[in-house]
């Protein structure tokens, strides 16, 4: 990707640089996805030299190699069919906009996926997905130390739905597997993209979306 | 045609995405023979260096034989031995994570005193090679670090830097 964004801006010497820089920065966050969600300004700023040209074009090209996951389609509409309505739960620290403004949920609309997904829940609050309508409560949340997922679980206990008919599907340890976990929810460990090796909190483990599909379909 | 391309050749390679490059070849080629794509899994090693809290570290790539580095060191700071510890997966790409663990030794005394043992052995001393002129001096850093398997890893130069560094301490 640096190499492109490199010789579209007619800097081709600069694409090592370019690369080795996101390295660094992937080292002091720990992973790619750390800084996509949290740390962007950065990529801008270090990784590419303040030029906000060559930012715009990452954005562009980080949505063109975005695929999905195997199976993904197919589960989001079996799931539906059956009436349940899942959300996204993400650590983003942008300000949370309008649809398409932050890369979630531009992701959901380019693949043309949002519509099977209710709502989405970050800490800069929740939003529903069919009409932007926004939930301040979560502001200030977090996945990690579990207080977004008290917000959710106080949330969802006023529509009468207790923690042990919640599902999380996650592949991080720490934000999407034992938080929710320890308030007595269900957890499916995805391990087709990140695999951190088996969490033991988890409840289940699976590799594609299939896999994901035949553990549900023995829950519900 | 005097357009200024009759002493430079071009080629040309198209994408299917419809990205096109330009790239410079000799300029007596006279046609292409064929194209191929190897495809072949090459293993990198990183070393992170950490600088002060919020500083972005540093980073130390190696394509030589990673999985037989067997200790690091930042110079006067002690050394550590490595050990596997982890996979990670994210993707294609796949992480083998080690610990570094506290190993005995400090390098840079241990280098210092070998490298002046093998001038010694050339019958000379720091301060005689310190004396000498600068090309003399680097031919003879740069010989008998070589028969230590002392290298460096990009530019002959750091090489000269770290010696004389060491020797002058």
């Amino acid at each position: 990707m640096f190499g492109d964004i490199a010789k579209l801006r007619g800097k081709q010497e600069e694409a090592a640089r370019f690369i080795q820089r996101m390295r660094r920065l992937k080292e002091k966050y720990g992973t790619i996805s750390k800084i996509k969600e949290g740390h962007k300004d950065e990529i801008e700023s270090f990784v590419l030299d303040g030029d906000h040209e060559a930012m715009l074009i990452f954005g562009e090209k980080e949505q063109e190699l975005l695929g999905m996951a195997p199976g993904l389609l197919e589960f989001l509409k079996w799931v539906n069919e059956h009436g349940i309505r899942p959300s996204i739960v993400s650590e983003l620290k942008k300000t949370l906009g309008p649809v398409g403004s932050d890369m979630i949920t531009l992701y959901l609309n380019r693949k043309g996926i949002i519509d099977h997904f209710e709502y989405f829940i970050t800490p800069q609050g929740k939003m529903k997905l069919s009409t932007e309508e926004q939930d301040l409560r979560y502001k200030g949340t977090s996945k990690e130390n579990g207080t977004l997922y008290d917000e959710l679980v106080k949330d969802l206990g006023e529509q009468g739905i207790s923690p042990e008919e919640c599902l999380m599907i996650g592949d991080k340890w720490s934000t999407d597997i034992k938080p929710p976990k320890q308030r007595g929810w269900t957890t499916i460990q995805y391990t087709g993209h990140i695999d951190m090796g088996q969490c033991e909190e988890a409840d289940y483990y699976a590799k594609d979306f299939y896999e994901v599909q035949d553990i549900v379909a023995k829950l519900i | 045609m005097n357009n200024g391309m009759e002493e430079k050749k071009f080629v040309l390679m198209e994408w299917a995405d419809g990205w096109r490059e330009v790239t410079p070849v000799e300029a007596d080629a006279v046609g292409l023979r064929k194209y191929f794509v190897v495809e072949r899994v090459e293993y990198y090693g990183r070393l992170v260096v950490e600088r002060p809290e919020d500083e972005v570290p540093d980073l130390v790539v190696t394509d030589r034989k990673p999985f037989e580095v067997k200790r690091v060191a930042l110079v006067g700071t002690g050394a550590s031995d490595l050990e596997k510890a982890s996979l990670y997966a994210e993707g294609g790409r796949v992480e083998h994570n080690y610990d570094l663990v506290s190993g005995d030794g400090d390098v840079g005394a241990a280098v210092k005193k070998e490298f002046a043992e093998a001038l010694l052995a050339e019958g000379l001393t720091a301060a005689d090679l310190s004396g000498k002129p600068a090309a003399e001096r680097r031919e003879i850093i740069g010989r008998i670090a070589a028969g230590m398997k002392l290298v460096a890893s990009t530019k002959q130069d750091d090489l000269f830097d770290f010696v004389e560094g060491l020797l002058s301490e």
